[in-house]
């Protein structure tokens, strides 16, 4: 369609008639999708256990590596329920859910704190002594707390000034 | 990938170019904060919801909860994302084209 159609089709809507926008129009409905987004990042407010619990969680999956291996996977089960656990109630406090646009606009937190997981594994699984394991644990644990806190900032900066230039 | 700039009637209802706009960042929402975002009655949201259901653009769920009362929450599709994507790439062509008119 192009935007000479736009000017000249009205069709109806719900029983009222709805006209293409103008372009004054066009500019009034960007305006509202960003206060849409910019009241978004206002509603995002993450609960203060949640990156702690988030952190408990992966530092328990990653020293579970070195665990041996009747505890292995249970502990595997509880850092996974434990996620899930901790998703849910997020999701039931925000209202709104876990969107992969969230790991987009906090890309650069993100990626670091997968890095440091990453990193994490395998440093509990190539030397596998409890002297390393517990340390890396505790480092997952505080690099989960804090990017995903600085995760957030971003995130919620992203909404507030405009996330369409991505 | 570029998104082709489409008018699409059913988003540019302003209630329901809200509900796209919060979805397209959220994916999911449940229905008392997208009403609340609205600020509209529960009536007016599922009005709009309806038209968005009806034309493929969301789904709505109602997970059962252990021991609570069943929320619906409301999932945009990928035809719902499309269409947003497209329909707010217009308006981004119509308002770029008046402001370099007007420039």
């Amino acid at each position: 369609m192009t935007e000479r159609d736009c000017y000249l089709s009205v069709m109806e809507n719900d029983g009222e008639p709805t006209r293409h926008p103008s372009p004054e129009e066009a500019r009034a409905s960007l305006e509202d999708v960003h206060r849409v987004e910019a009241e978004l990042a206002d509603r995002l407010i993450t609960p203060w256990w949640y990156y702690p619990g988030m952190g408990l969680c992966e530092a328990l999956l990653v020293s579970s590596m070195a665990f041996p291996d009747a505890l292995r996977a249970p502990a595997l089960v509880i850092g996974v329920a434990g996620f899930g656990l901790l998703i849910r109630k997020y999701q039931r406090l925000t209202g709104l859910g876990m969107s992969n646009r969230y790991f987009v606009l906090a890309r650069g937190w993100s990626v670091a704190l997968v890095v440091v997981i990453i990193v994490a594994f395998g440093v509990v699984l190539l030397f596998d002594q409890p002297v390393i394991t517990a340390p890396t644990a505790v480092a997952v644990f505080v690099a989960t707390v804090v990017l995903g806190r600085r995760g957030d900032s971003a995130l919620r900066y992203r909404l507030r000034h405009g996330t369409r230039a991505l | 990938m570029t998104t082709r700039p489409e008018f699409d009637e059913v988003i540019h209802a302003p209630n329901r170019l809200k509900i796209c706009a919060l979805l397209a960042t959220a994916t999911t929402a449940e229905f008392g904060t997208l009403r609340d975002a609205l600020a509209v009655a529960d009536s007016v949201t599922s009005k709009q919801l309806k038209v968005l259901s009806e034309a493929g653009y969301v789904k709505l769920s109602k997970p059962t909860g252990i021991g609570g009362r069943a929320k619906t929450w409301v999932t945009l599709t990928p035809a719902g994302r499309r269409a947003f994507q497209g329909h707010l790439a217009m308006l981004q062509q119509m308002a770029a084209d008046v402001a370099q008119g007007a420039g």
